[in-house]
């Protein structure tokens, strides 16, 4: 059953944010891929909502090295960057909905949603946020940490220096709409220190610093990739099992970094 | 809100949350998008968004206030079908016909955009289109005939005993 909820269509960032931090706080409505049909079944109350679609917040751009990519940037246009978000953008879901979801319905969306979480915590990317109390920056952890995505926060933008390498990973089969079970990304930054961070085997995205030590103490891909074991904590969904993502963690974390020519 | 749907302006008053697919089925009785997964995962309800697929099952109709919309209705008639949906009963492209008019939809926009002969290619493009009758060969076939240029004979197709399934492609809901 579909609610009579009013809609915002505000037409610049200002009018957007003004829109879902007034009172009473506004559900964003980006893509919509997974809003509109929870909102059909039932399943999400919405008491107003604002769409992102006008909002001119779904530009990509780089300068001096940064990538500033709007939140409302739909995924089928972060496909088309380096990886690791490009490739992880264009492992999520088929043509259509890539044309549809953005970037940041995808951050702000809970496990087993929420791909691109892995790749921007290994590139350490910043997000900026705006709530009732104004416009805030910080990492994944620190959006999380604020209370995350809910009526009257927007995200608006993610930020991050481009790396001199990155690679992405994941256990999915191909072009089928299942979710992934894992995934991991990997960059090597200008200082030549390698990040890796994983979805999937842990209940949220998380670096995986015990394998970084390895690699930046001389270690192998193989050392390292058993040392990534110990950043998990893996967890039994329908996905997969615990113990299955405990086993292929450190194949990925392997494959991951031969990608990245470590 | 005001659609053109199917080349016929039409004043929509359900709630703007309401995906387009309710709205077309529930109000505007434009049945061909189907409500199959309703979670954009089976490709059913597809239709065309200005020239470009959509699942309308995901898309809010505030989403798409003043876009012209083509379901199935909007590419042909029985008398008069469109070259993919010719192919679709020449290659005896569908059999519930369940997933057809999201399929042809699609095809359509992948066709019009150039799309090449390959079935690799027509693959990815149509990727998240699920077929429960697993007719997927005659689909590709049927795709791949369009984008080579293939003529297709409807009539023989028709009149040809085994054939039970015209009106379906022919839009009928």
């Amino acid at each position: 059953m579909t609610s009579t909820a009013a809609v915002s269509m505000p037409s610049s960032e200002a009018e957007a944010v003004a829109a879902v931090t007034t009172q009473p706080f506004a559900t964003v409505l980006a893509g919509g891929t997974l809003l509109v049909p929870q909102h059909t079944l039932g399943q999400v109350e919405v008491e107003r909502a604002v769409w992102l679609g006008r909002a001119e917040m779904d530009g990509i751009s780089r300068s001096n090295g940064r990538m500033t990519v709007g939140a409302a940037a739909p995924l089928a246009a972060c496909a088309r960057l380096d990886a690791p978000v490009g490739p992880c953008a264009a492992d999520v879901g088929d043509n259509e909905v890539k044309a549809q979801a953005t970037i940041g319905g995808n951050i702000c969306s809970p496990v087993p949603y929420g791909d691109l979480r892995g790749p921007l915590l290994a590139l350490g990317a910043v997000l900026r946020w705006a709530d009732p109390d104004g416009t805030h920056t910080g990492g994944i952890a620190d959006f999380a940490a604020s209370g995350g995505a809910r009526p009257g926060v927007l995200l608006l933008d993610i930020a991050f220096a481009v790396p001199e390498a990155g690679s992405f990973v994941a256990l999915r089969r191909h072009h089928t709409q299942s979710l992934t079970a894992m995934s991991v990304s990997a960059v090597r930054g200008a200082d030549g220190n390698v990040a890796i961070a994983a979805t999937g085997a842990a209940p949220d995205a998380c670096r995986l610093l015990s394998a970084e030590a390895v690699l930046a103490g001389g270690g192998s891909i193989a050392e390292a990739a058993d040392a990534s074991v110990a950043d998990a904590d893996p967890y039994d969904d329908v996905l997969a099992s615990a113990a299955y993502r405990r086993r292929v963690l450190p194949v990925y974390v392997g494959r991951a970094l031969e990608q990245l020519g470590e | 809100m005001e659609l053109t749907v199917n080349s016929v302006a039409r004043t929509v008053q359900s709630p703007p949350l309401s995906s387009l697919l309710t709205v077309l089925r529930e109000e505007l009785d434009i049945t061909s998008p189907k409500a199959g997964c309703e979670s954009g995962g089976c490709g059913a309800c597809t239709v065309l968004v200005d020239g470009q697929p959509r699942r309308s099952c995901l898309t809010a109709v505030c989403a798409v206030d003043g876009a012209e919309v083509t379901t199935v209705e909007g590419l042909g008639t029985p008398e008069d079908l469109s070259r993919v949906q010719q192919a679709f009963i020449h290659h005896y492209a569908a059999q519930c016909g369940f997933c057809t008019d999201g399929l042809i939809v699609a095809a359509t926009a992948y066709v019009g955009g150039g799309g090449s002969a390959d079935t690799g290619d027509i693959g990815e493009a149509l990727a998240g289109h699920y077929c429960r009758c697993t007719g997927y060969v005659k689909i590709l076939e049927a795709v791949a005939a369009v984008a080579r240029g293939d003529t297709f004979d409807t009539a023989s197709t028709a009149s040809s005993a085994n054939n039970t399934y015209v009106t379906i492609a022919g839009a009928e809901s």
